[in-house]
């Protein structure tokens, strides 16, 4: 039997060994407990490490190991709760990225290392403030996802699970107040957020900066979800980085992506995730039927017919209704799909005379110009020392208003 | 039977679940703006859960699904003759169910179908079955 999420320790060690003691907490931890999906076990000196931090955090809100909480595991760690503290224990990471959406990590320490790759993933501690993760409502999942998007990021692992409430945050600089490493910036002017809802994974979560691009290139970001280099290198936006390297590849991160492009009004870019997803989820459901077919009848591939063909079921349709109704419905899905196309083309022009009044703001003026020549002679007589600056925004003036001068 | 709106929009939420189901080669025939006109009037909110275990027509559409299926059929996936043979099928109205069931019409429309796909020797073989039956 092994532990129960969200039980305490002390409970489930008195049910295993009659009582509470260190002794029976150090055997209960060397034989029950364990990290990750992968089920490794820890080691003395792991116990050891884990034990002086548990008495830390724990006399740090006056309460003693009784108070302890296991708090269940996930693929990369396994967590312990104490008090608003909680300590996961896993795969060693990297730096996190800290951002204003995340609970990131407040101490880290390395456990156990493993000299060849082979032999498992080295292990490490990680302290950081506890949230509530029971009844999150299923929107915030959205709400968050929305946030992020937002603030020029992408959250990856979207789960319920993942979101939880903090209220009111652990003075953690009084208990660890020499660590200062263990997160990276992301060198971001992330705007305000005073919510109380936090993703609690250290992971899956992106945010691109050009300096985090560079880097990826260089191969200096190995905890950062992979991106093609193709995409790094060239000149995308971050949008169309996360589409083509994250979102489409995910029904789960389309759906999400799909309702946030919907809610922001953009119902092209909501358009092209709905075609993916449909792709998809098409191609889901065709290879689950095929597998099945094949593994109960035995059939080729060639022979599987879809039960779901409307041409083959043209006679039951007929006789459920009627040449009016259809004539209706045609004229009414006609007017419909009119209708869109004029209002997408309203978009395409609105979007076209936004460009061009974007385009017009930075074009510069005659006057503007005329410094501009005049930058340009100080330049050659290396005159100023604004003077490049101002030469590459003239260097825009060869440009024309397609529109004006036409 | 008029669509009303609100329906339309639930009509296109079970529309949207047909069109993960269908095959391939029909899939491909049918227009990307009506695909995309049906995902932007879809009702969001309206739970349809499209029963693996049941074929389609066992689905439970609302009727104007079924409208719906015959303008995809009619529109998209039917050739001249078929179109033909399947006007000849409709009830012109559903008060009148009379009006295409005479021997010499269906005589006529199988000459027609000879050639064509097996399930139109279905629907004549369907429809002479039913003539007899009455």
């Amino acid at each position: 039997m092994g532990i129960q999420a969200n039980d305490k320790i002390s409970k489930l060690i008195i049910k295993k060994y009659g009582e509470f003691s260190a002794d029976t907490m150090k055997r209960y931890f060397l034989e029950e407990f364990f990290v990750g999906s992968r089920a490794r076990k820890i080691d003395e000196q792991d116990y050891e490490a884990i034990l002086e931090q548990i008495e830390k955090l724990a006399s740090a809100q006056n309460l003693n190991l009784e108070d302890v909480d296991y708090l269940g595991f996930g693929q990369r760690f396994s967590c312990i709760g104490v008090g608003d503290a909680v300590i996961k224990i896993g795969n060693t990471t990297e730096k996190v990225y800290e951002n204003p959406y995340r609970i990131a990590p407040v101490y880290k320490q390395d456990l156990k290392k493993y000299e060849r790759f082979d032999q498992g993933t080295d292990l490490g501690l990680y302290v950081s403030q506890r949230a509530k993760t029971e009844k999150v409502p299923e929107n915030l999942t959205q709400e968050m996802y929305n946030l992020v998007r937002d603030a020029g990021g992408l959250w990856l692992d979207i789960k319920e699970e993942n979101l939880g409430f903090v209220d009111g945050k652990m003075d953690f600089k009084s208990i660890y107040p020499n660590q200062t490493d263990v997160n990276e910036s992301a060198n971001i002017d992330f705007p305000e957020y005073n919510g109380n809802l936090f993703v609690i994974d250290y992971e899956d979560m992106l945010f691109l900066t050009p300096e985090l691009k560079q880097k990826m290139l260089n191969g200096e970001a190995p905890n950062v979800n992979y991106v093609p280099r193709e995409l790094l290198k060239g000149d995308y936006t971050n949008d169309k980085i996360y589409f083509e390297s994250f979102i489409k590849k995910s029904s789960k991160l389309l759906k999400y992506e799909m309702n946030y492009q919907r809610e922001k009004g953009d119902l092209t870019a909501a358009s092209k995730c709905f075609s993916e997803l449909l792709k998809n989820e098409r191609q889901i459901i065709q290879q689950r039927y095929t597998q099945e077919q094949r593994y109960r009848y035995g059939r080729n591939t060639s022979d599987i017919k879809s039960p779901y063909s409307i041409k083959e079921i043209a006679i039951q349709i007929a006789q459920k209704t009627n040449i009016k109704a259809i004539d209706r419905i045609a004229e009414f899905v006609r007017s419909k799909i009119q209708e869109r196309r004029e209002r997408k083309s309203a978009d395409d022009k609105a979007l076209v005379t936004e460009t061009i009044d974007e385009f017009k703001s930075t074009t510069l003026t005659v006057e503007e110009i005329e410094v501009g020549e005049f930058e340009q002679e100080k330049a050659n007589n290396n005159v100023g020392r604004d003077s490049k600056q101002n030469l590459q925004s003239t260097s825009s003036i060869d440009l024309e208003d397609p529109f004006t001068t036409r | 039977m008029n669509i009303k709106e609100n329906n339309f929009s639930k009509v296109c939420t079970e529309m949207l679940e047909v069109f993960k189901y269908i095959p391939d080669e029909e899939f491909n025939k049918i227009e990307s703006d009506f695909i995309e006109t049906i995902y932007q009037e879809h009702d969001m909110y309206y739970n349809f859960k499209f029963d693996e275990t049941k074929q389609l027509e066992e689905q439970n559409f609302l009727p104007e699904t079924y409208d719906m299926l015959a303008y995809v059929y009619k529109t998209y996936l039917s050739n001249e003759q078929e179109k033909e043979a399947f006007n000849g099928m409709l009830f012109k109205d559903l008060s009148n169910q009379s009006e295409i069931k005479t021997e010499a019409e269906i005589e006529e429309k199988s000459i027609v179908l000879e050639e064509n796909e097996s399930f139109f020797k279905k629907i004549i073989n369907f429809i002479k079955r039913t003539l007899k039956t009455k």
